[in-house]
């Protein structure tokens, strides 16, 4: 599958990218292709441009804080989560149904 | 004004802060006691009356900032009182008073460190007056009670009672004005001893006791009890806590008039034979005082405050202290062992494993600053581009050389001589001078010591001069503007400071310069002095330097005509800021105009700094302004050569230079000058000392390898405290509160052993990365429920931008963590360098 994914934390420090790090890592293992933009105290990075979303099966929201430009995502299919499961167990998070 | 004949009055609005309190009733009896007619004080927001001629009956009238009073004067002399009263009310009360000191800590706004609450220490609260962290053993100090067993005691011979009542109170005067002569006396007990004189010596209060014998036929004791009551159940209705406080002083004279009359001491004397905590209900100062301070690690106190005269007394000897406590009497077993945490309120009354563990290494972050202090004691402070900077010590009396030499400090920049003068009924001989002078040169052991020559007027007024009183004595007759009236006292000061100018380097300072005659003056003078104790065959170093204060504005515009009679100027910025603003900083309605930082200002100390430069003249600087670590940058960039400051900021001043870019300072000076107001040029300040440090954020410093840490609150503690030691944070408790924020949301525990704890903060003055490994795994309430030994603990300055290059290092880090390869190359290495060049490695850090 072709999965977009934002993470977010509350400092934008660690959890942003180690959740990135990790749903990367974990896509490649699946057989799944993944874009993982990070809103973290870098501000936005490797942002999801309209073509990846449009291009999508489905989005992947690790956040815990309320995300930047949430709008551009209102047509597609999500699995939201908290930030934290992207590290303790990544792979159910592409187990779980889009909705 | 209403007068009739002899009648006068005069109405005010009470200008104090803190109220008609011990210290300005003092000063409004004396003023009163000039004269014989009767003064009377009504306070119209209580209607109390108070007799002027006494200072408890002045302190009991509860005169509160902004009540209208009434004086009423009658009698005799009452016109030439009423001139006198009117001006001191108009000219001096209004600044005869100081800014209360500050509570530490008040009880109610309590911070218990996480590692206390982890260690379940069992503590009492109490309000923190004095900072500081000490343990010893529990000492019940008895309150100075007063015996009840007087109560039933009548006078046969009233008369003899009075007799001896008046001998009791003249041996308690005699004893007080004999401990006050004592060189040993600190400036703070001196105040307190005055203020208790003033007690001993009050005409109302005598006037009781013996109006209560003749009246009633009662014993000597009693009277003094009652009397004593009278006074308390007044300054106990009163609204101001200062005012409220004097009953330890009052039971204070009054036990010790029992002592007089009765020979036996109520209670005996403490001796305290180990460190220890002084535990009472209340302490009043004179047993403070008897105290072995040496052997007092703190005060707790069930009552007082931070402004009672003992509190003022531990603060001056820098005895941590808490009071408020309301267990400290009931609930202390003597000998118990305690930890008094006066930083955060608390007395730790159970101490267990790991409460010592906190202790411990609380003193151990406490011994590794003053070593790092200490670094600097013998090393001359040098900016990181090579700036040389003196920096010295102002004191007052010769004793503090010895003091302030073992505090770092380069030379004696200002020894003020004011001291020497005062509070004595005529000028001290050259003798006398010259044992204080020779004593400093001594102790100084060849470091140059710079004695100002005596700054008397203005505040500082010497009775024996008669100086006239002036309306605006900041502007008037002070100085050297007095010398040439007393020629004999100034040839005798120059005389005692040549003589002990054999005996090592001295340079003579002249305060209250305004041109270029006086300079002169004094030149032409000193040589007199010189060419007589040539003639008397005696010592002193002819090449002795001479200069000037520069504290009036126009002097520093003829810097160049003075360079060929001079040898060096200091700044005088307390004195110059008020001149050169016109403002006087006493006065409350003006005081915000009081601007060191004006734009004006700062143009001006650079103008003076650059003429003496240009004129071969060293510049220092001895005013406040020196002594301020944030105004240091300003310092810094205007080149001066030597910043003279009380004794305890030397070496945070020679740290903090050793730190700085002098190329920097100066272009910030450059940009400062051109700001529009005080307030631009503090916030740019601001801003330059915040401006991140330019450290790597990666240090062997931050490594730990073998960290001891029992539990989260201790690794968390440990990581602010190794911030702390690389000077990476000026405030750890902020610091461990922002871990503890972020803790809040969710843990940091990521699993694998390893945790990431980590904080956007103001309270680093730089990025970090702390890397420690624990000796024991420690429970972290990690995603997948396992102790954790590792620890990489990040702390991001607030100000980062998104996008700054800088903090692309977290972000690596943070995907970095994710992989087992790197989890355990971390965990395989084993020394801290390593450590840091595989960091500097991996993130990609130049």
């Amino acid at each position: 599958m072709k999965f977009i994914a934002v993470t977010a934390c509350p400092t934008g420090i660690a959890h942003t990218y180690m959740a990135a790090e990790n749903l990367e890592k974990t896509a490649k293992e699946l057989g799944h292709t993944i874009k993982v933009e990070t809103q973290g105290a870098m501000g936005i990075e490797n942002e999801l441009s309209a073509e990846d979303i449009s291009g999508a099966d489905a989005l992947i929201l690790a956040a815990d804080i309320m995300i930047e430009n949430g709008e551009r995502f209102d047509n597609i299919p999500k699995i939201e989560v908290p930030v934290q499961l992207a590290l303790k167990d990544p792979k159910s998070i592409f187990a779980k149904k889009p909705c | 004004m209403i007068s009739s004949s002899d009648k006068f009055e005069y109405r005010f609005t009470c200008p104090l802060p803190n109220g008609l309190h011990a210290r300005p009733a003092n000063l409004l009896e004396q003023v009163v006691s000039g004269f014989g007619c009767n003064v009377v004080l009504e306070n119209l927001s209580n209607n109390r009356v108070a007799n002027a001629h006494s200072v408890l009956s002045l302190v009991g009238a509860d005169v509160k900032e902004g009540d209208e009073c009434i004086l009423r004067l009658d009698g005799p002399d009452s016109e030439a009182a009423y001139k006198v009263l009117v001006k001191f009310i108009i000219n001096e009360l209004p600044s005869c008073d100081e800014k209360l000191p500050e509570v530490v800590c008040a009880a109610g706004d309590v911070y218990i460190p996480p590692v206390l609450q982890a260690a379940q220490a069992e503590y009492y609260l109490g309000t923190s007056v004095v900072a500081g962290l000490a343990r010893g053993r529990v000492v019940h100090v008895q309150a100075l009670a007063l015996p009840d067993n007087l109560s039933s005691q009548l006078a046969d011979e009233p008369q003899k009672e009075i007799e001896l009542v008046g001998q009791a109170f003249a041996q308690l005067e005699n004893e007080i004005a004999l401990r006050l002569t004592s060189p040993l006396l600190t400036r703070m007990e001196k105040d307190i001893l005055t203020a208790q004189q003033a007690i001993a010596t009050d005409k109302e209060f005598r006037q009781k006791v013996v109006s209560l014998i003749a009246e009633q036929a009662i014993s000597a004791g009693v009277a003094v009890m009652q009397a004593y009551e009278h006074f308390c159940d007044i300054l106990r209705s009163a609204r101001s806590e200062l005012i409220k406080e004097r009953v330890y002083d009052l039971q204070d004279i009054s036990a010790q008039l029992l002592i007089h009359l009765y020979g036996s001491q109520p209670q005996a004397k403490v001796v305290l034979t180990a460190p220890s905590v002084c535990v009472a209900d209340n302490i009043t100062p004179s047993q403070f005082m008897s105290l072995d301070k040496s052997m007092v690690s703190a005060i707790v106190l069930a009552h007082g405050s931070s402004t009672s005269h003992t509190v003022i007394l531990a603060r001056s000897c820098g005895i941590p202290t808490l009071v408020g406590v309301k267990e400290a009497c009931s609930c202390l077993k003597s000998g118990q062992d305690v930890i008094i945490d006066a930083n955060n309120g608390l007395l730790i009354h159970k101490v267990n494993d790991k409460v010592e563990r906190y202790f411990r290494s609380e003193q151990a972050m406490r011994a590794a600053r003053e070593e790092y202090y200490s670094a600097f004691v013998d090393k001359d402070a040098q900016t990181i581009d090579g700036l040389p900077m003196l920096v010295s010590a102002n004191i007052a009396r010769a004793e503090e050389v010895a003091i302030a030499v073992a505090k770092g400090a380069d030379s004696i920049g200002l020894f003020r001589t004011e001291m020497l003068f005062m509070d004595r009924d005529k000028a001290p001989a050259v003798e006398q001078q010259f044992e204080q002078y020779h004593e400093a040169v001594k102790a100084a052991g060849g470091r140059p010591v710079t004695i100002r020559t005596f700054d008397i007027g203005g505040d500082k007024n010497v009775s024996y001069l008669n100086l006239a009183s002036e309306e605006n004595p900041f502007l008037g007759y002070r100085g050297v503007r007095i010398y040439q009236q007393f020629n004999d006292m100034f040839r005798d000061q120059l005389t005692a400071i040549l003589r002990a100018s054999a005996y090592g380097p001295v340079k003579i300072m002249i305060p209250m310069v305004t041109c270029f005659e006086e300079v002169l003056w004094v030149r032409q003078t000193l040589d007199q002095v010189k060419l007589t104790l040539d003639n008397d065959h005696v010592a002193y170093d002819r090449n002795i330097r001479l200069g000037i204060n520069v504290e009036v504005p126009a002097v520093g515009f003829i810097i160049p005509q003075l360079a060929g009679i001079i040898d060096f100027i200091s700044l005088g910025t307390n004195d110059l800021t008020q001149y050169f603003t016109a403002v006087d900083r006493g006065n409350k309605q003006v005081s915000s105009l009081y601007q060191s930082e004006h734009p004006g200002f700062l143009k001006f100390i650079k103008y003076i700094v650059e003429q003496a430069h240009k004129s071969n003249l060293i510049v220092s600087m001895c005013g406040e302004m020196a002594g301020q670590l944030a105004n240091l940058p300003i310092l810094l960039g205007t080149g001066i050569d030597d910043l003279s400051v009380s004794i305890p900021s030397v070496l945070p001043i020679k740290a903090a230079v050793s730190g700085a870019s002098a190329s920097e300072c100066s272009l910030l000076l450059d940009e400062l000058v051109g700001l529009k107001s005080a307030i631009d040029v503090k916030e740019r300040v601001v801003a330059f000392n915040n401006r991140p440090s330019d450290k790597s954020a990666v240090d062997v410093a931050l490594v730990d390898l073998k960290a001891d840490c029992v539990n989260k609150p201790e690794v968390i503690r440990h990581v602010c405290n190794m911030l702390a030691g690389d000077n990476r944070t000026g405030d750890a408790v902020e610091l461990e509160k922002d871990f503890w924020r972020r803790e809040a949301v969710y843990s940091t525990g990521l699993g694998f052993g390893i945790a990431v704890p980590h904080c956007k903060t103001s309270s680093v003055n730089c990025n970090s990365i702390c890397v420690l490994k624990l000796k024991q795994a420690v429970e972290w309430e990690s995603i997948d429920n396992m102790p954790v030994d590792v620890i990489i603990a990040m702390t991001i300055k607030d100000v980062e931008q998104a996008g700054n290059l800088h903090m692309k290092i977290f972000s690596r880090l943070a995907r970095h963590i994710m992989h087992e390869k790197f989890r355990e190359s971390l965990r395989t290495i084993e020394s801290a360098q390593e450590i840091v060049e595989f960091l500097h490695e991996k993130l990609e850090i130049n």
